[in-house]
């Protein structure tokens, strides 16, 4: 019986080595073209791939950092983060709402704006773009001491024009929902700038004659809106409700400078919880809290695709 | 990161760490059988090294913000010692990744760093630091007993104690005249501090403490001071133990900050924020619980008679029932300190020597604006710090009372950073304003604080192991 297994696994093992060997010959016949290509799977092997397997080890250990050797934990610090956390139950909600807050009401803003922009008759579209972009290249960091001092409760010039007309002062970095609303509105203003010229780009891709022949057959702007151009910008919109959902998730450097994730950790984020464990010199739970966050970005992402594409071939179906 | 030549305000500083590193201004421990706090015969000022001193040679690389007192130290000893190098680079937020990066690279870390009590203690249970016992064994009799202990982890030194921070409470008299408020005795108590800071609220619109709304920074003084001054403690000193809800301390800490918020009188600013510096120059802020080093800050932003310049006195903290002898607080107030991989410890060792073990050291910090540990410069050079601030140099008799009043067993452990009860973190905004809002019961909301401090707790130190 043996021998017959050995028979039998010598003939495709004899075939692979052939292939392996086939496969480095034609490799070697085009080592030039690899060693131009290589740069990138260099680079890509050293910074993408070697960090990840590495923080998925650590994951799974204990380290106390510096040269001393990881203690394999197994799952522990993701079941520790998952049962005792005391503030990663309050960070999730946080970021979950702050996501279905900020995502279709930034994308919609955006939208409206790029369409505006795109209209025909607009004059000085190319100013109009450069003060949407403006935000994008200002640094964040000095939006975010600006954006504090502006919604300040006492001295802030926010409530000052508001008192102006009789509003009593808003609490806007020290009372929960405000905080929110100053923490959606500085990611707004910082990130619609590329949302729209996104947007405006895709939307001047789109052919007029679809728009023309739409007119003819009696369609209004509305209807020209919703039956041509939101469908055409489907891959955009695809494109971008996953890059901004995942860039929501990860949301840390403007929040940590407006609220410091105050007030009582009503804007305290997943991403700024993981940062405070690292901090605190608990490397294992905080890259085990990176490896969640990018499972509940599969997830949510894998949900929009779902949804998206059901909504998508239902619409197509009652066009159809 | 950035060379020396690039600056950097203080506020600028302090802005960014406010922001990133509250942490920071975390501390550590002191045991209960070290000596008293000032003995009454320090021993004869010691002298810089000397000798074969003259042919030290080396670099050394210290990071730190801008505006550095040990920045000056460095520019001192290299007067002192030519063939020394001394480069600070300026590092603010991004220190302890930088650090951490290098410990792992096993090269890279500086000479000198500038660390918290409580990143003494979580460094130096790792490891990584530089066993500076030798040295500072040597001064231990000269040296801040309660201060000496940060620097202490398991029985050994780990740095040289830094700067000593006793809160005492500054008051600008003519704000309280204008109120018609008389300027305080020696022994107010917490009550009738708090009366009169509503009084001078009412009538001169001005505020004898910090209370934003957000509880951090200088804010956490009120609850802070009190929770000292009635034995609070909280971990017991090996960092195992959390201490927090153990007795009354914690609770009557937040009641006594509570009056503090009920009352209305705090200033209402984020700390170090314009703002904030706007009231202290505008009159708006006419008292504040305060540790010495912020004189330094103090100083560079009130620089006229008009903006408050001269006008301050300090005096020791009101009178909690029961907390008579304890008027302080310790808050902030680093360690210098070195690592392992330092390829020239010896060097290192001779410059924190020289900069908190010599009156020459002890001097150039202490004109930077720090209050340098060693004794004999305490008991006779402190009176005679140049100083813009006070009205007069009874804020050193202040400061030398306050540092008769300092505990010797309040343990600024790793727990001690986690609670965040230095300025802010999440357990501390999770439990502190829900508690002075009267949204969580003062109890309940301890226990429970506590409670989280011990999970938070026991995952530390088991990823120390």
């Amino acid at each position: 019986m043996a021998q017959a297994i050995g028979t039998t696994s010598a003939v495709p093992q004899a075939t692979r080595s052939t292939k392996w060997r086939a496969l480095l010959r034609e490799m070697w016949k085009h080592r030039v073209d690899y060693l131009f290509i290589s740069p990138f799977f260099i680079v890509f092997l050293v910074f993408g791939v070697y960090p990840t397997v590495w923080g998925l080890r650590l994951s799974l250990s204990r380290w106390p950092g510096g040269q001393k050797p990881m203690e394999w934990v197994g799952l522990n610090n993701y079941i520790g983060l998952l049962t005792s956390d005391p503030l990663l139950g309050k960070a999730f909600v946080n970021t979950m709402m702050l996501l279905g807050w900020i995502l279709p009401t930034g994308l919609a803003f955006a939208l409206i704006v790029a369409v505006m922009l795109n209209a025909r008759r607009l004059r000085g579209r190319g100013i109009f773009r450069t003060i949407y972009f403006l935000p994008f290249v200002t640094s964040g960091v000095i939006v975010a001491i600006v954006f504090s001092q502006f919604l300040d409760k006492n001295y802030g010039w926010v409530n000052l024009l508001l008192g102006k007309v009789g509003i009593p002062p808003v609490p806007w970095l020290t009372e929960a929902i405000p905080a929110q609303i100053s923490v959606t509105l500085l990611l707004h203003w910082m990130g619609s700038g590329t949302n729209i010229l996104i947007f405006l780009g895709a939307l001047q891709a789109i052919d007029r004659e679809l728009y023309e022949a739409a007119e003819i057959d009696g369609a209004n702007a509305v209807q020209s809106f919703f039956r041509i151009t939101v469908p055409m910008l489907r891959p955009v919109l695809l494109f971008m409700i996953i890059t901004a959902t995942i860039g929501l998730i990860n949301l840390y450097a403007q929040v940590k400078l407006l609220t410091n994730g105050g007030p009582q950790n009503n804007t305290y984020t997943m991403f700024m919880r993981m940062m405070d464990l690292i901090a605190g010199n608990r490397f294992g739970e905080g890259a085990a809290l990176g490896f969640l966050m990018g499972a509940v970005i599969l997830v949510i992402t894998f949900v929009q695709l779902r949804l998206l594409r059901s909504w998508w071939t239902v619409e197509g179906n009652l066009k159809g | 990161m950035f060379e020396r030549t690039q600056s950097m305000s203080r506020r600028r500083f302090l802005k960014a760490a406010a922001f990133g590193v509250t942490g920071a201004l975390a501390a550590c421990a002191a045991p209960a059988a070290a000596p008293p706090a000032q003995p009454a015969q320090p021993a004869a000022p010691a002298e810089a090294p000397a000798a074969a001193d003259g042919e030290l040679k080396g670099e050394l690389i210290f990071w730190g913000h801008a505006d550095h007192p040990i920045y000056d130290a460095g520019q001192a000893f290299m007067k002192k010692y030519p063939g020394v190098t001394f480069t600070q680079v300026e590092i603010t937020d991004e220190r302890t990744t930088k650090v951490e990066a290098a410990l792992a690279a096993g090269e890279g870390a500086p000479d000198l760093n500038w660390l918290e009590a409580n990143e003494v203690q979580l460094y130096g249970r790792r490891g990584v630091l530089l066993d500076v016992t030798d040295v500072v064994k040597q001064y231990e009799k000269d040296l801040v007993p309660a201060k000496l202990a940060e620097a202490r982890v398991s029985g050994r030194y780990y740095g040289m104690p830094g700067d000593i921070t006793p809160n005492t409470l500054w008051v600008r008299p003519d704000i309280l005249e204008k109120a018609g408020v008389p300027m305080f005795e020696k022994d107010i108590k917490y009550e009738d501090f708090l009366i009169a800071a509503k009084t001078v609220k009412e009538k001169a619109d001005s505020s004898l403490y910090v209370f934003g709304a957000d509880g951090g920074g200088q804010s956490s003084l009120m609850f802070q001071c009190p929770f000292y001054a009635l034995g609070g403690n909280i971990s017991d000193e090996s960092g195992e133990e959390i201490l927090f809800d153990q007795g009354d301390a914690a609770v009557r800490a937040v009641e006594y900050a509570k009056m503090a918020w009920d009352a209305g009188a705090g200033l209402d600013a984020g700390w170090f924020s314009p703002p904030y510096w706007a009231a202290i120059k505008e009159g708006k802020l006419g008292g504040t619980y305060s540790p010495p080093w912020m004189r330094g800050f103090f100083e560079t932003e009130v620089k006229t008679p008009e903006t408050g310049q001269g006008k301050w006195k300090s005096v020791v903290l009101p009178i909690y029932a029961g907390g008579e002898k304890h008027r302080t607080n310790v808050w902030g107030g680093a360690t210098l300190c070195s690592y392992t991989q330092t390829k020239v410890p010896d060097l290192v060792k001779r410059f924190m020597e020289f900069t908190f073990a010599t009156m020459e050291g002890a001097q150039v910090t202490a004109d930077w604006g720090i209050v340098p540990p060693y004794l004999p410069w305490l008991t006779t050079k402190l009176k005679d710090v140049k100083q813009t601030l006070f009205s007069d140099q009874t804020w050193t008799d202040t400061l030398n009372e306050a540092l008769t009043l300092m505990r010797e067993d309040y343990y600024r452990t790793p727990a001690y950073g986690l609670s965040g009860i230095a300025g802010g973190g999440p357990l501390y905004d999770k439990y502190f304003i829900p508690m002075m809002k009267g949204e969580l019961d003062i109890e309940a909301g301890v226990k429970q604080w506590a409670d989280d401090l011990r999970t938070e707790n026991k995952k530390l130190l088991e990823s120390l192991k």
